[in-house]
This record gives C-alpha cells, structure tokens and sequence, in this order.
C-alpha cells in the first residue's frame, strides 16, 4: 500500500463527499416533487423523461425481491464492496484511484437510500423511438462512468499485464 | 486481465440501480391497495324531515295536465298530416312558427 500524504486523503475525501451529495441533493429534490402523491412524470425532451420508480434490486432489475432476507443480505454484500474499493483507492495508482472513488461516491448515494427507504429512487428514463433504456440516477452515472474507464484502463492501458500474458 | 474485467462487470452490475421501467411503472410487485386506507361509509338511513316530504299522488293532476297539452300538440299535428299533403309542400319554405300560428289562427 502506498503512503498518502494528508492533502490528498482530504481531496479524496472531498470528491467522494462532493459526489455523494450531488446524488442526495438531486434524490431530494426529485422526491419533493413527487411529493405526497409519490409520482413524478415529467416531459423533458424527445430523449429525455423524468419519471421516479423506486428499485430494491440490483442494477438492471436484477436481485428485486419482496423477501427482506434477500435485500438486507445484497445490502450487507454491498457493504462488503464498499470497503474493497476503499481498500483499492488506497492500493491504486493516482488515476485508478480517482475512478475508485467515483465509483465509491455513488455506490455510498446508492447504499444510503438502501438503507434509508429500503429502495432506491431512480428517475432518469432516457429514450430514442420508444425504447426506454433503465431508469437510472446520478449515482448510477458515477458508478457506470468509473467501471467503464477501468474497463478501459485494463483493456488498453495496462501494458505490464498484457505482456506477461504473451 | 480477463478476471478483472469480469470483476468490474460484476461491480457494475450490483452497484448500479437501474431499473427497468416497465417493473417500474406497472407496479406488479406492489401491492394494488390498502385496506386500511378505504373509508368506511355509514349505513342507509331515512332522512329526518322525511315525513314533512310532499307526497307523490298529489302532484298526479299536475302530470294529467301536461298529458292533455301533449295528447293536443299531438292531435295538431295528425290533422295537420290529414288535411293533405299539398299544404306540407307549400309550407314547406315558411317557417315552423308560422305554421303552428296559422293553426291557431284557424280554431
């Protein structure tokens, strides 16, 4: 494990909080809309709806099951996740790190309304010729964004690997 | 290389939360309703000035009365359709107004 100087677990720190609060604040201010009602379904553009569906799954639909047993045992794997990638942010090298912590910051958005609401609320619901992709949120752009630039990472920029496998 | 892949794969799977929008919207998981949330009505009772309330034969010379305007109205009309058809035909432009005081005029 590499040394971090102090400065830089506080710009670390300060992303993760920065990220996880921009997943908060937009949750909060969709939920406000919705109201007591409970629906939000906004017309944005021909691409683009705002719509609130709530998913005590996994990503993609996966996992949404009414038992509790099942969902308080995906949260505690979840739970077990986190700390990996924070163990990973500390392992990295400076630009894999900054990834991690992306993926960290919206994965804790995520975990928070696990915990919270017991489900997470998604409302971005992008479209093109009636076909709907998932309904997502923020926090799933930070995830998404952070796994895909690793992927990328492995796959063209990670020379010492691709090496020893020849 | 590849495990790693399949591991940023798995991540991406169970962090996200995503949803599809029809599991979303149709609700088939949800519960349909809460049946302590539907109002409980009183029972049917009688009104309190219900004894006070006309009652209906009496208005039954009312009715006979705008039977027998409907039973005339009518009966202008048949003999109107008896006395011929050329007088129809040639009201045919005038005005229906006109017509019904014309039949008035004559009795």
């Amino acid at each position: 494990m590499r040394n971090l100087s102090f400065k830089k677990v506080i710009v670390y720190f300060l992303i993760l909080a920065s990220i996880f609060f921009l997943d908060r604040a937009s949750k909060l201010y969709i939920l406000n809309i919705a109201g007591k009602d409970g629906v939000v379904d906004i017309y944005v553009n021909n691409f683009l709806n705002i719509i609130l569906v709530w998913n005590s799954g996994v990503g993609f639909g996966l996992l949404s099951f009414e038992k509790s047993t099942i969902y308080n045992f995906v949260t505690i794997l979840i739970v077990i996740i986190n700390i990996v990638i924070l163990y990973l942010i500390l392992k990295s090298n400076n630009f894999k790190s900054y990834l991690f912590i992306m993926i960290l910051g919206g994965s804790l958005g995520n975990l928070f309304d696990r915990i919270y609401y017991s489900a997470v609320p998604d409302f971005i619901d992008l479209n093109y010729n009636n076909f709907h992709w998932f309904v997502f949120n923020v926090a799933d752009i930070f995830i998404s964004v952070g796994i895909l630039c690793l992927i990328l990472v492995e796959l063209f920029f990670n020379k010492d690997e691709i090496n020893n496998e020849k | 290389m590849k495990n790693k892949i399949k591991l940023l794969v798995f991540l991406l799977i169970f962090l996200n939360s995503c949803q599809s929008i029809k599991d979303g919207i149709s609700g088939a998981k949800q519960e349909n309703s809460d049946e302590f949330l539907v109002e409980k009505k009183n029972p049917l009772e009688l009104p309190p000035d219900f004894d006070q309330l006309p009652v209906p034969n009496k208005n039954k010379e009312n009715i006979s009365q705008s039977e027998k305007i409907d039973e005339e109205i009518e009966n202008l009309f048949k003999n109107s359709d008896e006395s011929g058809t050329s007088d129809s035909t040639t009201n045919n432009s005038q005005s229906a107004e006109e017509f019904v005081l014309k039949k008035i005029n004559k009795k």
